[in-house]
């Protein structure tokens, strides 16, 4: 019963790391504008003003941002890369080999 | 916001769960409804007062139930609330087919004569407007009490789990743990474990199906061979089947991990409980228990308006009824037949009908469902047999996903979970390295949805019109 509490904590603790250590990651390290590894400009942090249509456009703005500057972005692009290359051998445009 | 979007797992989620068990419990649920608006205003901007409204009115009118005893009066309010329910989901779902139908049948008008601007359809609609009779009805039934606490009606027909997707729940199903739900790792990690399921089943599965059937969707039917047709609804089959039950998966789990125990709407196709249909219009319009003739047009209204809840044209109507019409004929005629069968044989009847009712889900235009039919079934002359597109996406990617499709839709899961499970009590080292093994095997699904995820990949949310 025991080992069962310790999976149980670990599992929802792991869980927590996980989807948490992206956004605190994105938010000490300093925002690049270009990436390296897909060799394209990467969306900035949109300007909010409190306008009606500031506020409508700012959840897309943010999707691209976040999307584009999340904590180890690179290297589960990478991962994802690795999949579709090196196991299921697709090359598909815009993947840097 | 979608579940399956970077956004909602790397911002949305951690923030809500961390506040959530930060504040003292007379707050959680003020939290919980306010992250909720969030996650919808995100998406849906200035609607969100919509849903307020709503959330208002049945408030308002659950308040008066749960104080008139006079018979008459609650019904008038009752017809109110319902009345009022309807009419928000009709102006705002059926307002722009109507406007087109009148427009098709006076060839003078354009729709634009009727209606300047088309009205936008709000995502979720149709699950807060039912949930939200749900809770009406219930209480004119005296089936629960009125909840006089405005925030714990708000946060039942807008919690996020379930808002956008679904599934509906009853609203005395989940009346006490609203105020009352129990807090433990296990059913946190329980809600972790069916979290990461479904969006794998959303992300690794049906995007991967519906990769493929948007491309064969996309092509000329009457130029379509029978084996891409096949291809391109058997894709479709699996993306809806995944789709859904990925969506229900995850939303049952985030329940969990916030104390909620949502009741299971889906298993392994296609048995997905429309208990709503059921218990609040074919029961109550006097289900099978006025002969045969009543029983029939009972089921006509219920699976045509079970249609017309999907969306809002002809062709939702078309599958609605066509699945009405063969339930009438199954108890008039085919059930002796079937009773016959054997059980695999009566699955593959069943799967038959229902793949092919799908095509009029997904095409809108009739004649075009009817020239798809047509390429199925070798009725559309010449095809081309390779289609450059088609073949492309054919990798090894597509055949793995497709694979794992067909097996998952079969009870593989819960059957080897009621045999190995047995096994493993008393077992301590054989457990602790099997639940070891299911712990690394969810994170490394749970990385690879997010790698998919990451680059912007293909992820379509398909439940724009319900």
């Amino acid at each position: 019963m025991k080992q069962i509490s310790i999976h149980h904590l670990l599992l929802s603790v792991l869980f927590m790391v996980f989807i948490s250590l992206p956004l605190g990651i994105a938010f000490i390290s300093v925002d690049e504008s270009v990436s390296q590894t897909e060799k394209r400009k990467l969306a900035e942090l949109p300007a909010i003003d409190f306008s009606l249509t500031s506020l409508e456009e700012f959840p897309t703005a943010f999707d691209s941002y976040f999307g584009d500057h999340f904590g180890f972005r690179q290297q589960i692009v990478r991962t994802h890369n690795y999949i579709l290359v090196k196991m299921f051998g697709i090359f598909l445009p815009g993947i840097v080999r | 916001m979608v579940f399956s979007s970077i956004t909602f797992l790397f911002v949305f989620l951690p923030l809500t769960i961390f506040l959530y068990f930060l504040v003292g419990k007379a707050l959680r649920n003020i939290l919980l409804l306010t992250a909720s608006l969030f996650f919808y205003a995100w998406g849906e901007g200035i609607y969100v007062l919509l849903m307020l409204g709503s959330i208002a009115i049945n408030y308002g009118i659950g308040f008066y139930l749960g104080r008139v005893n006079e018979h008459a009066a609650r019904k008038r309010a009752v017809i109110i609330g319902i009345t009022v329910n309807l009419l928000l989901l009709g102006v705002f779902k059926y307002t722009n087919w109507l406007v087109d139908i009148v427009a098709g049948i006076f060839p003078h008008l354009e729709s634009s004569d009727l209606l300047a601007e088309p009205i936008h359809l709000p995502i979720g609609i149709s699950f807060f407007t039912f949930q939200a009779l749900s809770y009406i009805i219930d209480v004119y039934r005296n089936d629960t009490e009125a909840q006089n606490n405005p925030f714990h009606l708000g946060l039942y027909i807008a919690s996020f789990p379930q808002l956008i997707a679904g599934p509906i729940v009853r609203y005395n199903q989940v009346a006490r743990q609203i105020k009352e739900r129990q807090h433990a790792f296990a059913i946190f990690a329980s809600g972790v474990e069916r979290f990461v399921f479904g969006l794998s089943k959303k992300v690794l599965i049906a995007n991967q199906m519906g990769r493929m059937a948007d491309l064969v969707f996309l092509q000329d039917y009457t130029q379509l061979s029978p084996g891409i047709a096949w291809l391109g609804i058997a894709c479709y089959t699996l993306q809806i089947y995944f789709d859904f039950s990925g969506y229900s998966d995850m939303a049952i789990g985030l329940g969990r991990m916030f104390g909620f125990q949502f009741t299971e709407n889906f298993n392994y196709p296609y048995i997905a409980r429309s208990t709503w249909f059921r218990d609040y219009l074919y029961i109550p319009l006097g289900g099978n228990r006025n002969g045969d003739k009543k029983t029939y047009r009972n089921l006509f209204i219920v699976f045509l308006l079970c249609g017309l809840w999907h969306g809002a044209s002809w062709n939702f109507v078309t599958w609605g009824l066509i699945h009405g019409a063969f339930l009438a004929l199954e108890r008039q005629w085919l059930k002796n037949f079937l009773d016959r069968l054997t059980p695999i044989l009566r699955h593959f009847y069943t799967m038959f009908i229902v793949v092919n009712a799908w095509v009029f889900f997904r095409i809108e235009d009739m004649s075009d469902a009817i020239d798809y039919l047509g390429a199925m079934y070798f009725l559309n002359g010449s095809s081309e047999p390779f289609n450059l597109h088609i073949h492309n996406s054919f990798n090894q990617l597509f055949v793995l996903c497709f694979i794992l499709g067909l097996l998952f839709c079969l009870p593989i899961y819960q059957y080897s979970r009621a045999r190995v499970l047995p096994l493993l009590d008393g077992r301590r080292s054989i457990s602790l390295v099997v639940e070891s093994a299911k712990t690394c095997m969810l994170f490394s699904m749970l990385y690879i949805c997010v790698s998919f995820l990451a680059v912007h990949s293909y992820n379509p949310f398909i439940y724009f019109r319900f």
